[in-house]
């Protein structure tokens, strides 16, 4: 899926915005952001949702194989319906610092720093290896991703197709029923060079 | 030092309370289950659990298995779910033994279509035997939707023994991630409100038995496959805990009271006791 009309409308807006010698300088409220992204994410479950009536559902079955093949079959679905995915389609940057700053406050509130939420996201790697985090890849379970009820608590709602993760400092957008990287945002938790521990793979 | 001597309580702690009841819970209790968390790892000492649980339910026959998340660590191919699930606990699934999975973060959400998992496809559910029900949540991702289906459920169950399942404990005195207090401010009061009587979480890869808060007994259980060894500090809230090797629980639910004993993969009952339903004690 190409971005969004509204995710594209929103971005061209931000740049004729930031354009040097424009008049005025359009300034979008947080909630209107927060309002274009999830829009955005709606727009990419109405999407899911069409592929899923053509494919049929996942369905409860005791064969892992055909459980498996039923994911991976939704994915390669997902990719070649929008196979010019890049990061910061729904991401846009109108709504990448107000979800920086949701995060932080939100850490602050609990008394947390993003060195805790990294320390706890590490402490959960089954393996130190490098993580390749990229859009439309495969989203890697088997890294041992975590999320915090205090991060979550910030960020805007989704469909029940997608969930958010922490993968050290950056907040992955998955589509949990195809086990499929919908977006990045990096650093969303901090600045900190620790999460080059995760590899340069995005 | 400090250090030293909390381990020290927390060992005499279980000593002294398994030393009170080494006999076998009631096998003829109307409702009969296990608890296994953070077992998925494929590696031998999740297999020698397994057999340890095959052990205990020749004397205590348990007739289904709790499972508190990261049910699976690592790979989650077809492949992984026979290494990390129906190959260590095969004996218990082929005497047609239920397991009941909550999704830990290890966990690929859509396991949750693998009936052996009996989730019914769904994040979070709820099922019941004889007079107790089970609530088991998702707390990957505790969204108002969910919070909504808990307090809706909660408040409807009419049932004598109300019991929540969950991966990621809300009080621990694991040296690794402690509790999750923003979870604990968003659940305990519907937990609360509804009387709930026990909870069973995992994600802190050691075993803890914390004293009633607010009236609801925390257990932590994950230690069924990882462990941390010497990971938990005990602190004034805890009752009994143990963190020198994996270990389950078995419990027994009998009118209004629930027989519980921890045991080690070695077999020894590390903590075992009885505690009485809400309102009840």
């Amino acid at each position: 899926m190409n971005p969004t009309p509204i995710a594209l409308a929103l971005s061209v807006a931000l740049m004729f915005a930031a354009a040097p010698g424009s008049a005025q300088r359009v300034v979008i409220p947080d909630e209107e952001a927060v309002l274009h992204f999830q829009r955005a994410a709606e727009d990419y479950a109405l999407l899911h949702r069409q592929l899923e009536r053509r494919l049929g559902p996942i369905e409860v079955t005791a064969n892992t194989e055909t459980l498996r093949r039923a994911i991976d079959t939704m994915a390669a679905a997902i990719r070649a319906a929008r196979p010019d995915a890049r990061q910061g389609d729904l991401f846009v940057p109108a709504v990448q610092d107000v979800i920086r700053e949701r995060i932080a406050r939100s850490l602050r509130s609990h008394d947390m720093t993003p060195a805790d939420v990294r320390a706890a996201g590490m402490a959960e790697r089954a393996d130190r290896g490098p993580v390749t985090l990229q859009v439309n890849g495969a989203f890697p379970w088997a890294a041992g991703a975590a999320m915090f009820t205090c991060i979550l608590e910030a960020l805007p709602t989704l469909p029940p197709e997608l969930q958010y993760r922490i993968v050290g400092n950056d907040l992955v957008l998955i589509d949990v029923h195809a086990s499929l990287i919908v977006d990045l945002l990096p650093y969303a938790i901090g600045d900190s060079e620790d999460s080059l521990a995760y590899g340069g793979g995005r | 030092m400090r250090r030293f001597a909390a381990l020290a309580i927390a060992l005499a702690m279980s000593v002294s309370v398994a030393g009170a009841r080494q006999a076998p819970l009631p096998a003829d209790a109307p409702v009969r289950f296990a608890v296994i968390g953070d077992n998925g790892t494929g590696q031998p000492p999740q297999y020698d659990v397994a057999r340890q649980m095959l052990s205990a339910h020749a004397a205590f026959p348990f007739e289904f298995v709790v499972m508190l998340g990261d049910n699976m660590y690592g790979s989650q191919r077809p492949r992984d779910f026979f290494n990390k699930f129906e190959g260590p606990y095969g004996a218990l699934l082929r005497m047609n033994i239920l397991f009941y999975a909550a999704l830990g973060n290890h966990d690929e959400p859509s396991n949750r279509n693998y009936p052996g998992f009996n989730m019914g496809g769904q994040r979070y559910y709820s099922f019941a035997r004889g007079d107790v029900r089970f609530f088991v949540f998702d707390t990957n991702l505790m969204d108002p939707k969910q919070v909504d289906w808990i307090d809706g459920a909660l408040k409807q169950s009419l049932d004598q023994w109300k019991i929540a399942v969950f991966h990621h404990p809300i009080y621990s005195d694991g040296d690794r991630h402690g509790p999750d207090i923003a979870l604990r401010v968003l659940l305990e009061p519907i937990l609360v409100r509804y009387g709930v009587d026990v909870v069973f979480s995992g994600h802190e890869h050691v075993y803890e038995r914390i004293k009633p808060q607010k009236g609801i007994t925390y257990f932590v259980a994950g230690s069924s496959g990882q462990l941390r060894k010497g990971g938990l500090t005990p602190s004034g809230i805890t009752a009994a805990g143990f963190d020198q090797d994996q270990a389950f629980v078995v419990v027994a639910i009998d009118g209004d009271q629930m027989s519980f004993q921890a045991m080690s993969r070695t077999g020894t009952i590390v903590d075992a006791g009885v505690i009485a339903r809400r309102g009840e004690s």
